[in-house]
């Protein structure tokens, strides 16, 4: 572990600005989103050896920090709370990135095992109508039938409501259905 | 990963601003420690005073009933004080201190089953085991739960980063207080029996704890991601 960069001591102000932020000021929580997020933003680093995903984990800390912030004590340490919550967010994208993979696994074994003439030529024609379908619900059919993701966690990547995610992926499920009954009758 | 992902840094920015309402901070683990003692000592004096007190015991009372019983009772809010400090994030209780924790428990509920056996050596009668057995962990169990539900809520609001200890602590804390009470009322002092039952009404109530820290955490994360 000594290659994780360790929370710098903690500063006073610190613990000012926090309560600032859980009164409601915008400036305090930018003065401590300034002051922190460098060193948040290496620490995500050493974990995670990824600069895209330790930003990507930086902003989700930030949020996690902002829906939690009642959760702190007023007086008692920022730094170390923040960063114990960074880690949090880290260890459970480690998590899910687990549950991601494991299903991409299943999802290529089961490709795998569909690799003759007919199925490349099935594919083919399933990747032409997939392109014709319009982007919006491509998204959503894709991401819930290839990727595996709830419509839960499809509309928080989309920023649309869960139900609007079910209806583009079934729209775009529909629209596929008839494309293909298309081409198979010509 | 893809942008979809997180949003970007300025809409981030801008759902927390949006968002950005006073709230009423959390009190110290100690003075929400303090918020339970009374309620703690109510859980360990509720069995006593409805069942009544073993009579067997009375010429070496008080301190063979009510001081052990305190003790105890002390030793549960200790427990609970553990629990609150746990569910802070940044200020997790070492792993060592949690083995030490776990080993107290036992040696101090394990040394005042013995002395109380010393004093006062009552088994269970034949043909009575499952009745006993059954009665001394649904009571305690169920006398401790309230207690158990209240002290995980309060260490869940916390924000645990590992919740399932936090719970387990607040658990364990309200199965030695519930307990506490209830060896008092229990007149049977055979250490088999009380490792059997009340140990597993404790055991009962710590993985109760722990589910219901790890249920709420499980809500909370994906409450949150949703929004």
């Amino acid at each position: 572990m000594s290659n994780l960069r360790e929370p710098a001591p903690e500063d006073p102000a610190l613990r000012i600005l926090m309560a600032d932020y859980q009164a409601g000021s915008v400036q305090a929580f930018d003065r401590l989103h300034d002051a922190l997020a460098p060193d948040l933003r290496a620490y995500l680093r050493s974990l995670t050896r990824d600069a895209a995903r330790a930003d990507d984990l930086l902003q989700e800390t930030f949020l996690q920090v902002h829906r939690a912030r009642a959760a702190h004590t007023p007086g008692e340490p920022v730094r170390p709370w923040v960063f114990a919550i960074a880690k949090r967010v880290f260890l459970m994208d480690v998590r899910a990135a687990a549950r991601r993979t494991r299903h991409e696994q299943e999802q290529q074994a089961s490709a795998a095992v569909a690799t003759t003439a007919d199925h490349l030529h099935t594919r083919h024609r399933v990747e032409s109508a997939l392109r014709q379908v319009p982007a919006d619900g491509r998204r959503a059919f894709l991401l819930h039938h290839l990727f595996g993701f709830s419509f839960k966690e499809v509309a928080a990547k989309l920023g649309i409501k869960p139900g609007a995610a079910k209806i583009r992926s079934s729209r775009a499920a529909s629209f596929m259905r008839s494309l293909l009954r298309e081409k198979r009758d010509e | 990963m893809s942008d979809s992902r997180v949003p970007s840094a300025r809409a981030y920015r801008e759902a927390i601003v949006g968002d950005l309402a006073p709230v009423r901070p959390l009190m110290k683990p100690s003075r929400r420690v303090w918020l339970l003692v009374p309620i703690g000592l109510l859980l360990a004096a509720t069995a006593p005073f409805v069942n009544g007190i073993r009579g067997d015991l009375s010429p070496y009372a008080p301190l063979l009933t009510w001081g052990a019983t305190g003790l105890q009772a002390i030793f549960g809010l200790w427990l609970l004080a553990l629990g609150f400090r746990e569910a802070v994030p940044g200020r997790n209780v070492s792993w060592p201190s949690l083995a030490l924790a776990a080993a107290l428990t036992m040696v101090l509920v394990g040394a005042i089953t013995v002395v109380t056996n010393a004093a006062s050596a009552t088994v269970v009668p034949a043909g009575r085991e499952w009745r006993d057995w059954m009665e001394c962990v649904v009571w305690p169990a169920l006398i401790g739960s309230p207690f158990m539900v209240i002290a995980t809520l309060m260490a869940a609001r916390a924000f645990p980063t590992r919740p399932a200890i936090a719970g387990a602590l607040c658990g364990l804390s309200a199965g030695v207080l519930s307990d506490a009470g209830w060896r008092l009322s229990c007149w049977i002092s055979d250490p088999v029996h009380l490792a059997e039952s009340h140990g597993f009404a404790i055991l009962t109530l710590t993985a109760a704890g722990a589910l219901i820290a790890t249920v709420l955490d499980s809500r909370h994360w994906r409450r949150l991601r949703r929004s």
